[in-house]
């Protein structure tokens, strides 16, 4: 009762501010009444505007709560009760810090803080903090993590450089992104749709960068994420060109006593009519653990653990291709449809998670090693992609998207929609459901997974 | 909002005084504002942007702005608010890019997509005439419908333009230009459906080096009743600017 007070008094505190605030525009016989001439020297300069050459510490960031319950396809059906379902409260906040000197030296940190007062695994999931195994399942979880820590220098505006923990992404893709050679942290799918939003996490090394106008740019990147002797480092590089009105690049990864792997990806419009982005990379092996299912008996099923190995000597291709287009509906790009489709040439191309023992054995896998052959969206050899947005549906703060991932394969896919509404500048509420379909145990619902509902809100300051 | 400002800085309205003695017709006036944006130079200037959208409230916003006139290249930062500090676009040429600081990426814009959510598309900024895109409507009688009028105290021409092409943002806009010198005071946009989308008034204006250059915007969104927005522009200098300025690696760097 207190707490429907506080908020419903809250709420009309806020909404007096903001009826209370207005501009002013006198009507226009009054515009123009007055000599319509300023002086010059009230609006001239004698030197170049510039926040490159202003000096200054500055902070900013968001907060944002997020809580979620997800129910079982079992809970849905009628089959189990409540007590198989799980709720996954989150608050996360990011302090961003901007250090800047004259002449493009700066310094930028993202610290983020997590906390989970229950040590939830969906919520875990969700912000890609790791589990805690020490933790009941009653103890919180408090997190600090740095998201991003560098320094920028550059001579003369020619070579630019980014040395410490960075976002550095490559590749085009909305949501597969196979020429991105270098982050670890992938956006979630319930971020993609807008459920919450996700700082990605940086990588350690140094980046160059050295830009040809427009035309061209080289990035050379010297990864040294993990790495305590100078041989272990990774490096990679990219080359890319604007051929007006394609944006083309290639890149390469390469490590001491593993496999190069070779990125290409492209952008361009089609038909001047529909946005399209391309990519791919190719190696000749996988860091993904696999599991042989050639050792399969007629039964259909084969030895009592299926043992992981990685691919060598073998092509991996990956290619990601997407579709955007955005429709006019009385406002510019009011609708956006994007299509995207996901090929991986070590993926699976039939269901084997029906199989018990296969399916037993990735799980152990990736409780053992942390490393797992399967990641959903990452699974099959064929995949796709639809998103979908309406802006100023029923309302003009008030967002509609849809988002759904699925395969070719089992057939099974996540749908989501989210309702994304800005009562007031700076402040997000989004109210998100996804549903999980498909037969049992297939990609998108080997976890049982039925239905979830997401609750955030989130402010920017 | 954006393409506005876009048109004042970067599509060349620094204008040149003219003067009109007789009422032009609708070729002049389209050649008029033609020539208008040949008068092109390198600017840079400071944007505030004071914004209300209904239910939302205001929120004061800052962009730098620069032009470089030989290689019709244009960058835009956003300084202000230290949220939404960044993020920025570039144009080089025919080639639009959007930096997201938020994931550290650069996005291809088309020439048809809107920049900023704003009514301002990537095509607007391509230097394309007046007379290329519009005619001045006429009357049954064949008459073009250009009008003396009064705007407050400034005597005006009242014309109505008519996009020719299909690719217009606005297809139809009614233009309150001044009579001596040509300044755009008042401009009303239609939809294709007829509908009153944007009134925007140019109430206040400067001359630099022999140009003439629009300091304050009004704009009042008709479409979305009770939201809009003043930009007024400052630390405005012609001097050359280089061009490492116009770089995906030099806009990266401005952001945080």
């Amino acid at each position: 009762m207190f707490g429907k007070f506080l908020i419903s008094t809250g709420f009309l505190i806020l909404t007096a501010g903001i009826a209370s605030a207005d501009i002013a525009v006198p009507d226009e016989n009054s515009l123009f009444q007055g000599d319509t001439m300023v002086d010059t020297n009230k609006v001239i300069s004698n030197a170049i505007v510039s926040n490159a050459n202003k000096s200054g510490v500055s902070f900013s960031g968001s907060i944002q709560s997020i809580t979620g319950y997800n129910m079982t396809a079992g809970f849905l059906k009628g089959t189990t009760n409540y007590d198989q379902n799980t709720w996954f409260p989150v608050t996360e906040a990011n302090l961003l810090l901007d250090v800047r000197l004259t002449q493009g030296i700066k310094a930028f940190a993202n610290v983020q803080a997590t906390y989970i007062p229950v040590n939830s695994s969906a919520a875990q999931a969700l912000t890609g903090q790791a589990a805690s195994p020490t933790n009941t399942s009653t103890s919180n979880v408090t997190t600090l993590n740095l998201q991003e820590l560098f320094l920028d220098a550059n001579i003369n505006n020619a070579v630019y450089f980014r040395a410490g923990k960075q976002v550095l992404q490559w590749g085009v893709g909305n949501y597969w992104s196979p020429s991105d050679l270098i982050n670890i942290q992938k956006e979630s799918f319930q971020a993609l749709s807008g459920s919450y939003s996700q700082y990605i996490e940086g990588v350690y090394g140094l980046k160059a960068h050295i830009p040809f106008g427009t035309s061209a740019n080289l990035y050379g990147f010297v990864n040294m994420n993990g790495v305590s002797e100078p041989q272990n480092l990774a490096f990679s590089g990219k080359a890319e060109f604007l051929i007006n009105p394609v944006e083309i690049s290639a890149a390469i990864w390469a490590k001491e006593n593993y496999h190069p792997v070779y990125a290409l990806d492209l952008t361009t419009r089609l038909f001047n009519w529909v946005d399209f982005k391309g990519e791919a990379s190719f190696a000749d092996s996988d860091t993904t653990p696999y599991y042989s299912t050639a050792s399969n008996t007629a039964a259909g099923y084969g030895p009592a653990t299926y043992n992981p190995y990685y691919i060598s000597n073998q092509l991996v291709s990956k290619v990601a291709i997407g579709f955007t287009k955005t429709f006019d509906w009385e406002l510019s790009d009011r609708i956006s449809v994007t299509v995207e489709f996901y090929y991986k040439s070590d993926g699976y191309t039939q269901n084997y998670l029906t199989n018990s023992t296969f399916l037993n054995s990735i799980q152990e896998s990736m409780f053992t090693t942390g490393q797992t052959a399967y990641t959903m969206s990452d699974f099959y050899a064929y995949n796709w992609l639809f998103t979908g947005s309406l802006n100023e549906f029923i309302d003009q703060n008030l967002t509609l998207s849809v988002t759904a991932v699925g395969n070719f394969v089992d057939y099974s896919y996540e749908v989501g929609s989210t309702l994304s509404w800005n009562p007031v500048y700076d402040f997000t509420i989004n109210l998100s459901f996804f549903g999980y379909i498909g037969d049992v145990n297939t990609e998108y619902t080997v976890s049982e997974n039925g239905l979830s509902a997401v609750l955030t809100g989130s402010i920017v300051f | 909002m954006l393409r506005k400002i876009i048109g004042i800085l970067a599509a060349g309205s620094l204008f040149i005084a003219v003067n009109m003695w007789a009422v032009p017709t609708g070729a002049d006036i389209l050649k008029r504002m033609d020539d208008f944006q040949d008068q092109r130079s390198d600017i840079t200037c400071k944007a505030d942007i004071t914004q209300q959208r209904v239910g939302q409230g205001i929120k004061d916003l800052q962009w730098i702005f620069y032009r470089k006139d030989k290689t019709d290249s244009i960058l835009i930062v956003e300084t202000a608010p230290e949220s939404e500090k960044g993020r920025g676009y570039l144009r080089v040429e025919n080639n639009f890019f959007l930096y997201l600081p938020n994931t550290r990426t650069f996005q291809t814009i088309n020439r048809d997509e809107s920049i900023g959510g704003s009514d301002a598309r990537a095509g607007d900024f391509e230097k394309r005439k007046y007379s290329e895109l519009y005619r001045v409507e006429t009357n049954a009688q064949g008459k073009e419908l250009i009008e003396e009028v009064k705007l407050g105290k400034v005597s005006a021409y009242m014309v109505t333009l008519v996009g020719i092409v299909n690719d217009v943002t606005y297809p139809k806009q009614v233009y309150w230009l001044d009579k001596d010198n040509f300044f755009q005071y008042k401009v009303q946009s239609y939809s294709l459906s007829g509908t009153l989308m944007q009134t925007a008034y140019y109430p206040k204006w400067t001359q630099i080096e022999g140009k003439f250059l629009a300091v304050q915007m009004i704009f009042i969104d008709e479409f979305d009743k009770g939201n809009k927005s003043i930009v007024e522009l400052s630390a405005i200098s012609l001097a050359p600017l280089e061009d490492s300025i116009f770089t995906k690696a030099y806009l990266e760097n401005l952001s945080k």
